[in-house]
């Protein structure tokens, strides 16, 4: 696998950066990295935000099948440390992940503190299919008016990033990876309210 | 054996690090997410902290443009340019449009910023309630109080000693209807471009280790009272006298042999491309002449 670590992730910071502050657009991480050999246990996509974001300061944790030889990846690449759920700075949900677990993960991801809500996790969830199709309405800043997309996954994240984000500024932000390395963010300002029918 | 410099100076370890800050201050629009920040090669006030938000931010694709008080040309401006090409070869330009990142101190360009661009701005006090609460541990408490008596209070007290509120540069200025920023030392004719703005704005205060954001779309009200509403610094009937341009922010200049005060545009690359513009538009009616 050909990886270059300044400007690989130097543009995966890009792309996390415009959709972080544009909730609802829609980027691709990897698109320059079509020919990137296949890694053995996780899709590139998810591995180069890993990259982008963990160095040995912060913590991680993975729920999914195989989470263990992905935490070996990530902690081998970027020396960070694999941690309990409640101390994670980075949760990586990935997409055969149990209903339970993905439970847990919102319940005890930190929410950061008033005094300091910047100390809270932020979630990284795999998911099937990120489209512009009418589904969720977000609404907040970053969107000008409104922005209507599509996110197919266990639709279980969305009641219980509600509870966790009931006391703004507290909360968790949240990256969605699809299978085909597209990328999209909310962070913990995007209101989500299902699409009316037309 | 030639060495040369890491791409953008920074180890890959800081880079990281001030980016997880950014991230952060996007998803908190306001909140002052605190930083480790580096030594740089300039010295802190000198926009150490703006220059750390480029350096993380900056690719291979980029362009950028440096201001300094609305000028490209200053000596400031020029050295944080030379700085960041020789660091990383990436073209510099004085054309805000086709700039893609944009680092300033104290102003906001006269052309409006799109969707493409990221304005990051150098901060000398992030911090709004400095003036009345001198220390860090409670002016904390007070954000996550959203207590905001003694910023309310300054302003108050200004309108009592002078009958208006006299804030020159750094008017306060509530975000996301939550935290109150300080928005850098812009005039208050620039506070109004950051509300809606197409543009992220960043904002990075290197000697307090501060790194603050308004995301694109996002509500940002100047603090003021509904008897004393906020007013930006007038220019009506002025001009400025290279370009004749109205309606922008101009520095005020005083002719020394007549002692008559004239204006001029304090955005530089505006003025330059309003006289381009127009140069081109006579040689035009020059040329349909003949």
């Amino acid at each position: 696998m050909l990886f270059d670590k300044v400007h690989d992730t130097q543009e995966a910071f890009r792309t996390i950066l415009h959709c972080m502050s544009r909730p609802g657009t829609i980027q691709n991480i990897a698109s320059e990295r079509n020919d990137a050999e296949p890694l053995e246990h996780c899709d590139y996509a998810l591995f180069l935000s890993a990259m982008t974001l963990l160095d040995a300061e912060v913590g991680f944790h993975i729920i999914g099948s195989n989470s263990e030889r992905i935490g070996e990846l990530f902690a081998a690449h970027t020396l960070s440390k694999a941690t309990d759920l409640p101390k994670a700075d980075y949760v990586f949900i990935l997409q055969d992940a149990q209903p339970q677990l993905i439970r847990e993960a919102f319940l005890q991801a930190k929410k950061g503190t008033l005094r300091d809500p910047q100390q809270s996790a932020t979630i990284i969830m795999e998911t099937e299919m990120l489209s512009k199709i009418p589904q969720l309405t977000l609404q907040g800043p970053g969107i000008a008016t409104t922005e209507n997309v599509h996110i197919t996954a266990n639709e279980l994240w969305r009641d219980e990033r509600a509870t966790a984000n009931q006391e703004y500024p507290l909360g968790v932000d949240m990256i969605f990876i699809d299978r085909q390395s597209n990328l999209m963010c909310l962070p913990r300002t995007t209101m989500l309210k299902e699409c009316e029918v037309s | 054996m030639q060495h040369t410099t890491h791409f953008a100076l920074f180890d890959e370890g800081s880079k990281k690090e001030i980016r997880r800050a950014i991230l952060k201050a996007v998803a908190i629009p306001g909140y002052q997410v605190p930083f480790a920040s580096r030594e740089m090669p300039i010295a802190r006030g000198w926009g150490t902290g703006g220059l750390q938000i480029t350096l993380s931010i900056i690719g291979k694709q980029d362009v950028l443009k440096v201001i300094d008080q609305g000028a490209d040309e200053s000596v400031n401006a020029v050295n944080i340019k030379k700085l960041v090409n020789k660091t990383t070869g990436v073209e510099t330009t004085i054309e805000t449009s086709e700039a893609t990142i944009i680092q300033s101190r104290h102003r906001i360009p006269e052309v409006s910023l799109t969707e493409k661009q990221i304005m990051v701005l150098q901060v000398p006090i992030p911090e709004p309630l400095r003036w009345v609460e001198p220390s860090e541990f409670k002016t904390k408490k007070l954000h996550a109080e959203k207590e905001y008596s003694g910023a309310w209070l300054q302003l108050f007290e200004q309108i009592m000693k002078y009958g208006k509120t006299a804030t020159n540069a750094d008017h306060p200025v509530l975000v996301h209807d939550r935290y109150v920023m300080a928005p850098s030392p812009i005039p208050r004719f620039d506070n109004q471009k950051m509300h809606q703005s197409e543009a992220l704005i960043l904002l990075g205060a290197g000697r307090e280790k501060k790194i603050y954001a308004v995301p694109p779309y996002t509500d940002v009200a100047s603090l003021a009272f509904e008897d004393y509403p906020f007013e930006v610094e007038s220019f009506d009937e002025k001009h400025c006298h290279h370009c004749q341009a109205t309606n922008v922010f101009m520095d005020e200049l005083v002719d020394q042999e007549t002692g008559e005060t004239y204006y001029q545009c304090n955005d530089t690359s505006y003025c330059l491309a309003r006289l381009n513009e127009q140069e081109t538009l006579l040689e035009v009616a020059v040329e349909h002449a003949r």
